[in-house]
């Protein structure tokens, strides 16, 4: 029991004036002393130094997954987040310089899309007449086009045993689905001379193809 | 995408995402966020004792940090940095809000030091143990000075000098402060002890 039956004693006012210096760390004898004595006093301690205890030994709150939701968003809009390009975000800023590509992934992407573009459109029936905006194409547009990718491609042939075997199968798939769309383009031709919009898509079909050799063979080259 | 699938390899070492991060990679900032928002979300929620307030604190003390990453050069720790900014946000969020950041001046001579004695309580102590829920709790309902306080010293384990540099305060106003802290606290977690005993007490008597 605490000293005094009930009521504080001199001792328990020492303990209350020393008490915070005590628990800072401080050397205090006389209240060292007193709380063997006075249960009250020693009740005090033990619980406050319980609470400072406890105090360090708190657990960890997780916050909710909408903050880190938020600061990236904030991040990305405050441009502190570089993000990395998507494909076709790289295609697009290339397209002014196409000519200049050297991606063989951004090749071969502009190389199926426009295989897509000519399996959409499909070229129109002799029996038609071309669209009026239809570019008229000289027969000699496409014979140029197709003498210029030859040598290009006698020289692709002959470097490509050297390129990295995933760099020439894009290479190589690009190619293949050019030549399936110049084959299907001569077809039309002959099958249909006047049919003006075959001559167009085989003309665009052999600059391609000759960006696309250009492009592996700078590529290569560097 | 979930958040782990931008974590950087476990093996990458804090400095070297900081590194990664001034550089602007996501993964980075992503992994300091995951290593570092546990103890600052809870640093907030204790000092403003509401979820709201922390959640926006916490976000305000990471956006700050990451857009000065930059600056950062390794002269200190980058936890102590971080800890040091949250608890800069979270005061500066208290005094904009004009909450009564206790005065210290004003408490110095007051009851509340004082140890309530109320003899005649058959067991005066508190249970051995005290609940850590039950305390968080209690931490949450103490005037926002004395909170503040306790929260630096006793659970971030700031030294007075630093808090009274952090408060601008003297040393011997954060001792006062955390001592009142403690007391409150105490007498706290004693009401609510009395309270479950008499809650228990009742259940018992029907």
């Amino acid at each position: 029991m605490y000293e005094g039956e009930g009521e504080a004693t001199a001792g328990c006012r020492v303990f209350d004036l020393e008490l915070a210096a005590y628990l800072e760390g401080e050397e205090r004898p006389e209240l060292v002393a007193h709380v063997r004595e006075c249960s009250f006093c020693y009740s005090m301690l033990a619980d406050l130094e319980g609470i400072r205890s406890a105090g360090s030994d708190l657990a960890l709150e997780e916050p909710p997954a909408r903050v880190w939701t938020n600061i990236r968003a904030s991040l990305i809009a405050e441009k502190i987040i570089r993000q990395r390009e998507v494909f076709w975000q790289r295609w697009l800023q290339s397209w002014p310089v196409w000519a200049g590509l050297h991606n063989p992934v951004a090749v071969a992407a502009l190389g199926c899309l426009m295989v897509l573009g000519i399996g959409l459109l499909r070229f129109p029936s002799a029996h038609k007449s071309p669209p009026d905006t239809a570019r008229t194409v000289d027969l000699s547009d496409v014979a140029s086009a197709a003498a210029a990718v030859g040598p290009m491609e006698t020289s692709y042939h002959a470097q490509a045993a050297s390129f990295e075997p995933s760099v020439k199968e894009t290479y190589q798939k690009s190619l293949d689905s050019l030549d399936g769309e110049i084959r299907e383009c001569l077809d039309s031709v002959r099958q249909e001379p006047d049919n003006s919009l075959a001559h167009e898509y085989l003309l665009a079909a052999y600059q391609q193809k000759a960006y696309v050799l250009q492009s592996a063979l700078d590529a290569e080259g560097r | 995408l979930s958040l782990e699938h931008n974590l950087a390899p476990k093996a990458t070492s804090e400095p070297q995402l900081i590194a990664r991060a001034q550089r602007g990679d996501e993964g980075a900032f992503a992994a300091l966020f995951e290593m570092h928002k546990r103890r600052v979300y809870s640093l907030c929620l204790r000092m403003t004792g509401d979820v709201a307030e922390a959640e926006d604190l916490a976000q305000e003390a990471f956006l700050q940090l990451f857009r000065k990453i930059a600056t950062f050069r390794g002269e200190s720790a980058f936890s102590t940095w971080l800890h040091r900014l949250v608890v800069n946000v979270v005061l500066m969020h208290l005094r904009k809000k004009g909450l009564q950041q206790v005065p210290l001046e004003e408490t110095d001579n007051a009851q509340e030091d004082v140890v309530k004695r109320e003899y005649g309580d058959d067991d005066r102590r508190l249970l051995g143990s005290i609940d850590r829920l039950t305390l968080a709790r209690a931490i949450e309902r103490l005037p926002p000075g004395y909170r503040a306080v306790f929260v630096l010293h006793d659970v971030e384990g700031y030294e007075h000098n630093e808090i009274a540099q952090i408060m601008n305060c003297s040393v011997g106003n954060s001792k006062s402060q955390l001592h009142k802290a403690r007391l409150k606290l105490r007498e706290a977690l004693r009401q609510e002890r009395f309270a479950a005993e008499a809650h228990t007490a009742t259940d018992k008597g029907r």
